[in-house]
């Protein structure tokens, strides 16, 4: 009996030992240093104001641990690209660490802009990076020729906000399909029992907001914005009945001025009541939260968009990269693994409302943070438009055809024959075809 | 020595000149002449490993067959017919009132001038929630006059309407200034001469104060016209162009080819495109101006 026991005890401790060996052992170790000195200031850009407050968070405990300053550059989202650009073209790098979205990804990795991460994190001299921690849809992104480029941060897909007291009061629960969506939208749009409320709404505003949620119809409905050889192929009947749909679903459903709106004035639209239903970004959940700007406290729950052939919500995400200008390549890694590190993304990440991504935390993050289930049921099947240089551009001209189907100034197959011809010809400039 | 004395009096006014020579020359002539050289080249800044290429007269041709140019032409035109026609209206009509003198003249005066005052993005901004289609101002007094909401920002029909009209009010206070001051300025006596000579106030004001008036409406419509032609900002914030391209400018389409789609070549040609215009309005009225004066001087 003793023997057993002790049997028993020895093999608790060797997998007390072993697991937490391999929970911990994939942890960059910071007392691995780089030779390079010491440089007086890291600069960082991002966007404002998302993983601004946890940026500068971590980086006063970089700065108490390494000596290292600094600075943090939190950027409108509107100005962005353009100075980050305009920056890296000049290559006077004047940032050290840059944030990007998974959808500049090629443009960025085509121009040379960026460092392959890969050799910071292989290199035995080095802090080890587990990137293997993250869902593989977000890190192939900036993968390419087996180079990965970024660590990213920031992953998170559309999801359903709904009004939870309302449909306790309707007795419906949220929609599993399209279908289902137009239903409910149909009960709480013009119905007495519900006034001022409308069923459902998004972000049909011209430019990225319209391209951004119409993408998630498209690719829900079965179809894709290009074939193998770059063709367009989104003005096919799918496209086209995906398109119809949009616009049907925001012209029945959602209030006369919504084809203005992008996320803040859909966002806002929402806490203040007048929807019952919004495709929107879990990042807005924390404003539906706060008392002092939102109606709706304690009422808003969170499902996955809703199926038509197969659920694909647009994936968003943000990561760190190091620019190819930067003079101090080695520390910017450093601060990179060390942003990035478990401990900084439970401690400051997660509080900070960062819609985290790594793999062996979101998933106890269920019972922390309202909508992290419908991230975590939406990741199984998401993606992102394609981040080819041109993506700027073609953006614009979907875009521009959403916005006009939506308020009846072009019926959605002549819009979308139009936008594929549009698209074709810069695509044709650039040298794919 | 007078030898040398005559050549430092023949520098100094160009020594004196060099410092805003070399600003117009930095700041202006240099960029104009690389918005030149680019709209005759194709160039990505954000495909650097792309090499520039001269390309002739292939982006003018491209970019006059592009439907988007065309549009933005045409919503530019209808922005600046209207614009600067109810800012002139409005500001003509205030600087009436103001030609005489009232209790509280002074505080008003302040009040008209403060739009002035207001950056236009912020402008943009109180505009985008005064016209908003729910809590917006503009519709709560559209309904007490009877009327029932629009979706103002929202709406084909009126979008650029409403971009117009947070125009008309950031500008009606300049084109009241000059009007204002102009005429205070004008003489009392051929006013004089045409009451006694039984003149109404509608004859007086179109017979003798309108043609004292003209030079400051040239200069007005220069100043608004150009300024209509390159609007960006209120269009920028407001409707991002929307709704379905019903309020995209040429300032704003140059913005979005240049700095969003970094096409260097085709963005540069709206923007020389915009700068032939504003060189052809300018010189136009800068001509009638001319003749005016020199009908005056007469």
């Amino acid at each position: 009996m003793k023997k057993v026991l002790r049997g028993v005890v020895l093999c608790f401790i060797v997998s007390l030992v072993f697991g937490s060996t391999l929970v911990f052992a994939a942890e960059p170790d910071f007392s691995k240093i780089p030779t390079a000195p010491k440089p007086e200031k890291l600069t960082v850009v991002l966007y404002e104001p998302v993983e601004q407050k946890a940026a500068q968070e971590v980086s006063k405990l970089f700065e108490q641990q390494f000596g290292i300053k600094v600075e943090v550059n939190a950027i409108p989202w509107a100005n962005l690209h353009e100075k980050i650009i305009v920056d890296l073209t000049a290559r006077a790098g004047t940032y050290d660490i840059i944030f990007i979205p998974g959808l500049w990804s090629l443009e960025f990795i085509y121009a040379g802009y960026i460092e392959p991460l890969n050799k910071y994190w292989n290199d035995p001299n080095l802090p080890r990076f587990d990137i293997e921690d993250y869902p593989p849809s977000i890190v192939n992104l900036l993968t390419y020729e087996g180079n990965t480029y970024w660590i990213p941060h920031h992953g998170s897909t559309q999801v359903l906000f709904y009004r939870k007291d309302l449909f306790e009061q309707a007795g419906v629960v949220p929609p599993e399909t399209y279908d289902d969506l137009f239903n409910l939208a149909g009960k709480f749009t013009n119905n007495p029992n519900f006034p001022d409320l409308w069923g459902f709404g998004t972000t049909p505003k011209q430019g990225e907001w319209a391209s951004s949620t119409w993408s998630t119809w498209l690719w829900s409905w079965g179809g894709e914005y290009f074939d193998a050889q770059w063709n367009p192929i989104f003005n096919d009947e799918i496209g086209v009945d995906s398109l119809k749909a949009y616009a049907e679903a925001v012209n029945k459903f959602s209030p006369p001025d919504a084809p203005n709106w992008g996320n803040e004035e859909s966002g806002a639209a929402f806490q203040q009541g007048r929807l019952a239903m919004l495709q929107m970004w879990p990042y807005l959940g924390a404003a539906m939260e706060d008392p002092t700007q939102s109606k709706v406290v304690g009422n808003v729950g969170y499902a996955p968009m809703p199926k038509k052939v197969k659920r694909v919500p647009r994936l968003g995400s943000w990561g760190g990269t190091i620019s190819a200008f930067s003079k101090n390549k080695e520390w910017a890694y450093m601060w990179l693994a060390f942003f990035n590190s478990r401990e900084m993304v439970e401690k400051i990440h997660v509080p900070a409302g960062v819609p985290v991504c790594r793999l062996s935390i979101i998933k106890s993050l269920e019972s922390q943070i309202p909508w992290q289930r419908a991230v975590n049921i939406s990741f199984e099947d998401t993606k992102e438009r394609p981040g080819i240089p041109e993506i700027s551009s073609i953006i614009d001209v979907w875009g521009l055809a959403v916005s006009k189907v939506v308020t009846g100034q072009a019926d959605a197959k002549t819009a979308l024959d139009e936008a594929a011809a549009k698209v074709r010809e810069i695509l044709e400039d650039a040298g794919y075809y | 020595m007078d030898e040398h004395m005559s050549k430092r009096k023949w520098l100094t006014p160009y020594l004196m000149l060099l410092p805003m020579l070399l600003g117009l020359l930095i700041l202006v002539y240099f960029p104009l002449l690389s918005t030149l050289f680019l709209s005759f080249v194709r160039y990505f800044l954000n495909r650097p490993n792309v090499a520039m290429q001269f390309v002739g007269f292939r982006n003018y041709a491209s970019v006059f067959a592009n439907t988007d140019f065309w549009q933005a032409f045409k919503n530019t035109l209808i922005f600046m017919v209207f614009s600067t026609s109810f800012s002139i209206l409005l500001g003509l009509g205030t600087a009436i009132l103001f030609n005489r003198d009232f209790p509280g003249k002074n505080v008003l005066l302040s009040l008209v001038l403060l739009p002035m005052m207001v950056a236009p993005v912020a402008s943009a901004l109180c505009w985008k929630f005064l016209f908003d289609g729910q809590w917006g101002a503009v519709n709560y007094f559209v309904q007490l006059l009877g009327g029932s909401k629009q979706a103002w920002l929202a709406d084909p029909r009126f979008a650029l309407f409403a971009v117009a009209v947070a125009d008309v009010w950031l500008y009606v206070p300049f084109v009241f200034l000059v009007l204002y001051t102009s005429l205070q300025v004008i003489p009392s006596e051929p006013l004089e001469a045409a009451l006694i000579d039984g003149a109404t106030g509608w004859q007086i004001f179109i017979r003798v104060i309108f043609p004292l008036l003209v030079p400051s409406f040239v200069l007005i419509l220069i100043i608004r016209l150009v300024d209509t032609l390159r609007v960006f900002d209120l269009v920028y914030v407001m409707t991002n162009g929307g709704p379905g391209g019903r309020t995209v400018t040429l300032g704003f389409l140059s913005y979005e080819w240049i700095f969003r789609h970094f096409n260097m070549g085709k963005g540069s040609v709206v923007a020389i495109f915009i700068l032939g215009s504003v060189i052809l309005i300018s010189w136009y009225f800068i001509r009638v101006l001319q003749s005016q004066f020199l009908e005056q001087a007469k």
